[in-house]
């Protein structure tokens, strides 16, 4: 892979990561309040998983580093696309059974610490790939994964949430995922299984903003029951 | 040297992970704390910290340094300095530039952004500073203990060391250290840990004895042990900065200014701004930081016409309550807001409630207005923070202003999260009464969203009436439109909640009073010839009248049109799901009222709030809306 491509690859891929967890943090914030907890523990877990992801991929071999990102893409698409959705469907359950009790906040607690894990340790996986997809180059696409960081915590506050909320930019940034994994499909011969469920991905992410209005108006409807 | 074991290399690099966390999110909490938005500074710090983590990361690859222990002391070193620096520097950097701008500079220069943008990255130097420097730390001891070997089992037990130093400090933090510490303290004891590892490399032989080593050492646990002392002096100075303008201070050297020409002397200003020391009151609690400020002015002597209790002896008129810097009510003119937020919906409606829900307002001056009425046989007061309401049953000046409120068998206090209490609470009430902080930041619009709204509603009784103190903008014609936009998100939101009836009013009074009167308030007459000045205050009173249709003045023929927007104005809208028509007749229930009379009531119907309503204006949890936008202008670096 050339360098030029290989670089945005990464800094899209790390913009996303970022986004992915701090929309987890906002929603857990909306649902549980106390933001400031909320982002703290959200950013040490992240860290703590992507490392964690990062010694799971040292033990792949080299030869399927390309399609395994490819899968790891898949999987962040869908993920990154339905955390909040997820959340919102979680709380609301576990609030109808067990009202405002321990037990929900157990529940809840476990079951949201649980997705920003989910999401760093497949973080995790995309810069040791991607490093080594790079070869000589693997301290510039550390520096260029650093940046992609840099960029999506400026504008996350400054712009995905104030104009698209915690839904339509959970779905957008999932969109830039499945073009990723899009592209680097076309380096894989005839994988029209992968091509499937990556089209599918970018789908279901259009789906979710082309239908922004009805999927919030549904999500408060589905948080309000009793 | 000798070699270090793996158990040494690797306990090293969980600690100063951890270090490195807190050092980022205890900057992050001093920005928060001078701003008072979350979101912004914590992804706005995350962001740079990791830039210059990166950065350091990049730089440490490049360097092939023949003593990597030594380079790891001398980073280590230079962490313990800077971080012990960091966050007593920002707060100092903040309060000497508030300093400067309130007493000394220039009154007409204007604010700049190019001024501001500059110094938020002066202050996030510090940021780049210690992320670049914490940077080196993992190559570096990845390098010490795989001697040079990338893969293998020995480099991923490194990085999952400094993975697992980083989630513990992140939850030590935020668990521990900043409840019991705060910012400043935080980042002095992680500056304390990385000088501790100093030690450690030093004692256990892994550096050489050094004269230099030692100096630094030493010169390192001076500087901690100073940061330590002079935290708190400082934050008190930067809390007393922050309310000089509140207290009074900085008008006075204004209007020094003014009439000498020249400004006071640094020395005289800060003496000044010191010898405000006791007039502050400060308890932190866990939730806020609540401020009882002594107010060194004394009222408007035209604010006793519209706020009664100021002619009352012993009355506590000069004590002020910010909850987290920001105001809250004044002793001069919370009986006006407090008043009419209590009553005003009971008089619109003529409902009096028998079973009354509060949420917030845990200062206990709402609650007094509502125990007047001897039909109500219940109050729940849902409020966040004990420790308001223990300061409002013990503190004296609070127990005057709201005459022992708490202690009344019909008041039953929760201390619990508002928005949780109404989403779980299957009671019902005839009234709820909703005083929590304005929507300045996303952890605070949650209050204000659909998903809030309707929980309200649900508590409600038929017919029952909700009242919220919210800052909408009042008609004002020299206002563009997009000054309204906040009224529009909250009526959009209140619509989308269902509720057919949304009424809006605000404290803000004009009325006719007996010119005699007005002199005798210290109004000072007009420059003009008496005959002329009487002429234009009757010109006045007419198109008063005009504007005012049924309003009926007082005796007399010369008369003064009374505003009290002198002392701050509050808005509040009142709402009901069912449609209810507003009747501004006041109606006698026998209650001793100092603000709300007849003629106040009936003047409230010509009140006007622009606004639009929208779907896609409503804010909601998912979607949520800043009402406004990011108060920079709290910053003092503007």
């Amino acid at each position: 892979m050339t360098p030029a491509p290989l670089f945005l690859l990464t800094l899209i891929l790390s913009f996303c990561s970022i986004v992915y967890e701090l929309l987890l943090a906002q929603s857990m914030s909306a649902t549980l309040g106390n933001s400031f907890l909320r982002y703290n523990v959200t950013i040490g877990l992240y860290l703590a998983s992507l490392g964690a992801g990062a010694i799971l991929c040292s033990k792949r071999g080299e030869d399927d580093l390309l399609p395994l990102l490819i899968d790891v893409e898949l999987a962040l698409t869908l993920l990154g696309a339905l955390s909040p959705l997820l959340i919102l469907f979680f709380d609301t359950a576990a609030f109808k059974s067990a009202g405002g009790s321990r037990l929900y906040t157990a529940l809840v607690y476990g079951f949201d610490h649980a997705l920003i894990v989910a999401i760093g340790l497949l973080s995790g996986y995309e810069l040791p790939l991607l490093m080594r997809l790079g070869k000589d180059l693997s301290n510039e696409v550390l520096a260029v994964d650093y940046l992609g960081t840099l960029l999506g915590a400026l504008c996350f506050p400054l712009l995905l949430l104030p104009s698209l909320g915690v839904l339509s930019a959970a779905a957008l940034t999932a969109l830039l995922n499945a073009l990723c994994a899009l592209y680097l499909l076309l380096f894989l011969k005839q994988d029209l299984r992968r091509l499937a469920l990556c089209g599918l991905g970018a789908a279901l992410c259009l789906a979710l903003i082309g239908a922004r209005g009805l999927v919030e108006s549904a999500a408060t409807a589905w948080y309000l029951q009793r | 040297m000798r070699k270090a074991s793996l158990r040494e290399v690797l306990g090293i690099t969980a600690l100063v992970s951890s270090c490195c966390l807190v050092y980022e999110m205890a900057i992050a909490a001093s920005f928060i704390s001078l701003t008072g938005d979350g979101v912004l500074w914590q992804s706005l710090t995350i962001a740079l910290y990791l830039a210059a983590l990166g950065a350091g990361t990049y730089a440490a690859s490049r360097l092939r340094s023949a003593e990597p222990w030594a380079l790891l002391f001398r980073i280590e070193l230079a962490l313990a300095f800077v971080g012990a620096l960091a966050v007593p520097g920002i707060l100092g950097l903040e309060g000497a530039y508030r300093f400067w701008f309130h007493f000394l500079r220039d009154l007409q220069a204007p604010p700049s952004v190019a001024r501001y943008a500059a110094a938020v990255l002066l202050a996030h130097g510090w940021t780049l500073l210690i992320g670049f420097l914490s940077g080196f730390e993992l190559p570096l001891l990845i390098r010490l203990c795989g001697d040079g070997q990338e893969e293998g089992g020995r480099f991923n037990l490194v990085l999952a060391a400094n993975y697992a130093g980083a989630l513990a400090g992140t939850l030590t933090f935020a668990l521990l250290l900043f409840p019991w510490l705060g910012a400043a303290g935080s980042g002095t004891a992680a500056a304390a840990l990385n000088l501790c590892v100093c030690l450690y490399l030093r004692w256990r032989g892994l550096v050489a004895p050094a004269g230099t080593r030692s100096a630094g050492l030493a010169l390192a646990a001076a500087l901690i042990a100073l940061s330590a002392a002079v935290s708190r002096p400082v934050q008190r100075l930067q809390v007393l900065n922050v309310y000089a303008s509140a207290l009074g201070l900085t008008a006075e050297s204004r209007d020094e200014t003014l009439r000498r020409g020249r400004r006071p002397p640094a020395r005289e200003a800060f003496a000044r701004l010191r010898a405000l020391d006791g007039a502050v009151e400060r308890i932190r609690s866990r939730w806020q930081t609540i401020d009882l400020l002594s107010l060194t002015e004394e009222p408007f002597p035209l604010m006793a016409r519209f706020n009664g209790r100021l002619k009352e002896a012993g009355y506590p008129s000069r004590l002020s309550l910010y909850l987290d810097k920001r105001y809250q009510f004044h002793g001069a003119s919370e009986a006006l807001y407090h008043e009419f937020m209590a009553h005003v919906p009971v008089q619109l409606f003529k409902r009096v409630p028998r079973d009354v829900l509060v949420l917030g307002g845990g200062d206990g001056l709402l609650i007094r207005e509502l125990l007047k009425y001897g039909e109500v046989r219940r109050i729940v007061n849902v409020e966040l923070d004990l420790k308001m309401i223990e300061l409002a049953r013990s503190h004296p000046g609070l127990r005057a202003l709201n005459e022992g409120s708490y202690g009344d068998p019909r008041v039953e206090v929760l201390i619990d999260d508002a928005f949780s209490f109404v989403r779980g609470s299957r009671e019902r009430f005839d009234a709820v009464y909703i005083d929590l902080p304005y929507p300045v930041n996303y952890d605070l619009t949650r209050l204000y969203s659909v998903e809030f709204y309707v929980n309200v509603g649900r508590l409600l009784r038929e017919n029952g009436t909700a009242t919220l103190d919210f800052p909408l903008v009042p008609r004002d014609d020299k206002k563009p439109r997009s000054a309204y936009a906040k009224n529009s998100v909250l009526f959009s939101t209140l619509k989308a909640a269902g509720f057919k009836t949304v009424l809006p009013f605000s404290t803000e009074c004009s009325e006719l009073i007996p010119w005699k009167e007005a002199e005798g308030y210290g109004v000072t007459p007009e420059d003009y010839d008496p005959k002329v000045a009487k002429l234009l205050r009757r010109v006045e009173a007419e198109r008063f009248l005009r504007e005012h249709p049924g309003y009926k003045p007082p005796k007399g023929d010369d008369f003064y049109v009374a505003s009290n927007d002198a002392l701050g104005v509050e808005t509040m809208v009142t709402f009901s799901r069912e449609r209810l028509g507003p009747d501004y007749r006041f109606k006698d229930r026998g209650l001793k009222l100092f603000s709300l009379t007849p003629e106040r009531l009936f003047l409230l119907q010509f009140q006007r709030f622009p606004h639009e309503t929208a779907p896609g204006l409503a804010n909601s949890i998912f979607r949520p809306r800043l009402f406004e936008p990011e108060h920079l202008e709290d910053f003092a670096f503007m």
